[in-house]
């Protein structure tokens, strides 16, 4: 486990041949914003925020976790910074993507779309870091090595596509912009 | 007027920027797919330069995309439409039927809501998307229909005419698609967007090809997928090499552009090995 016994939360996206694409949310700034405050070693620094990306790995819920649908919409609600001047959301929450091998997996079966799993952030860390660089055998060795797992989360998983569900229907109701609608076919 | 379609080098996955000059020297662009990671923002510089090269104040002049296209819900083809949509803007964010997933939910999620993106459309092959003064034709989905074990085969497949030449884009379809669309496709296709990264199950099977036989001239690209998946298949070079099909990969030639202009015959390629 981590120091602090922190888990990421994953998003099964693909399992194609034992080599799982997982996805995890993150916060993602690309604009300007008033002055944040950073914690380094006990001491709180306030800084202007330019860029920024964070893994995101807990929900407002007293467990952390994202049992509820509601635990998503809570989280991005609070997150989202809308920026008047350019009339866009500066702050805001995106997916990013790992692939892992299946076997760090807990229960195999269990391992397909929209499925979710919890990783010791330590592991995570080190297996980003490898992904980066794209390290195919160097992953491997250090999966081999390494005691930690992945480990299925069942009411994170079906609050989580209840979640998918929900989003992509209001959305397919969102009717704006009649006037760039798709036309048929003749 | 000038049709240039350029594979943008993602690393891995897809992303094509589309863009038309017509004869009034007013260009339009389209951009389908990207595999921009949080670090990695292949795309978003791409197109950042190409837009200050030509002068095109691309802030003040959004939407700058008649259309983004996310083929379908697989994350190595929506990762970075999300920042890409809100950078350059769109008149069109349009997606397929999808399994419902979190990438496409959540792009669905900003598309709603951002200003920088006109309207959302879910698409199927009763629609046409305008592109300039030209259209794109939508092969794939029907309407209504939906593979639940298979993602890549609710992918979109285009299919644009320029200057009597056929565009084909054949996203992350697989044999299922292929088979019922097969009957649409002209062999004397110009361009074809290798399916799947170049990977078997869009391509082969037992060594017969699931697309058409295509003529001797056409010119293909392929956005690969090399790391982790190793997309290209050795089989689908075989079988492009074997049928001396003249194909061009981002692995290996990066940045891939094709330009056809009216009135001239060829497309020509401008790649860097």
């Amino acid at each position: 486990m981590s120091k602090q016994g922190f888990t990421v939360p994953i998003f099964i996206d693909e399992n194609r041949n034992g080599l799982i694409r997982a996805q995890y949310f993150v916060i993602e700034n690309m604009g300007s914003n008033t002055p944040w405050m950073l914690g380094v070693n006990g001491t709180q620094i306030p800084f202007f925020l330019i860029e920024l990306q964070g893994v995101i790995f807990r929900s407002f819920s007293q467990d952390g976790n994202f049992n509820r649908p509601d635990d998503f919409f809570e989280l991005f609600e609070a997150i989202e910074l809308f920026n008047e001047e350019e009339k866009e959301y500066s702050t805001f929450t995106t997916l990013n993507s790992i692939y892992l091998p299946e076997f760090i997996f807990d229960i195999k079966e269990k391992v397909y779309r929209n499925n979710v799993f919890r990783m010791d952030f330590d592991l995570f860390r080190k297996i980003y870091s490898i992904n980066l660089s794209k390290n195919q055998k160097q992953l491997a060795e250090f999966l081999k090595e390494t005691e930690s797992r992945a480990f299925y989360s069942n009411e994170e998983s079906f609050a989580f596509r209840a979640w998918c569900e929900f989003q992509y229907n209001i959305s397919l109701d969102n009717n704006k912009g009649e006037e760039f609608k798709l036309p048929k076919k003749q | 007027m000038e049709l240039n379609i350029t594979l943008i080098d993602v690393g891995a996955g897809d992303s094509i920027f589309i863009e038309l000059v017509d004869d009034l020297n007013n260009r339009s662009f389209g951009l389908i797919d990207s595999n921009d990671s949080l670090n990695i923002k292949s795309s978003y510089i791409y197109i950042k330069r190409y837009f200050e090269k030509l002068k095109i104040d691309f802030e003040s002049q959004k939407p700058n995309f008649d259309f983004v296209l996310l083929t379908h819900g697989h994350q190595d083809h929506g990762e970075g439409l999300t920042f890409l949509m809100k950078t350059f803007g769109t008149k069109r964010f349009l997606f397929p039927r999808s399994i419902r997933n979190s990438s496409q939910s959540n792009i669905l999620r900003f598309g709603g809501r951002s200003s920088n993106v006109k309207r959302l459309e879910e698409v199927d092959n009763t629609k046409q998307i305008p592109f300039g003064v030209l259209t794109f034709d939508i092969l794939w989905p029907p309407p209504g229909i939906i593979d639940v074990y298979n993602e890549n085969n609710n992918s979109v497949i285009l299919n644009l005419e320029f200057d009597g030449k056929k565009f084909l884009f054949g996203a992350d379809g697989e044999q299922h698609v292929w088979n019922n669309i097969n009957p649409l496709i002209d062999p004397a296709t110009a361009f074809f967007k290798v399916p799947h990264h170049g990977a078997e199950s869009g391509c082969l099977n037992s060594g017969a090809c699931f697309w058409p036989p295509f003529n001797d001239d056409i010119v293909m690209g392929i956005s690969t997928h090399l790391i982790p998946y190793d997309h290209p298949s050795a089989s689908v070079i075989t079988y492009l090499d074997t049928n001396n099909h003249e194909y061009y990969r981002t692995d290996t030639d990066h940045h891939i552009t094709f330009t056809v202009k009216s009135g001239l015959t060829d497309i020509l390629v401008k790649y860097s090995s």
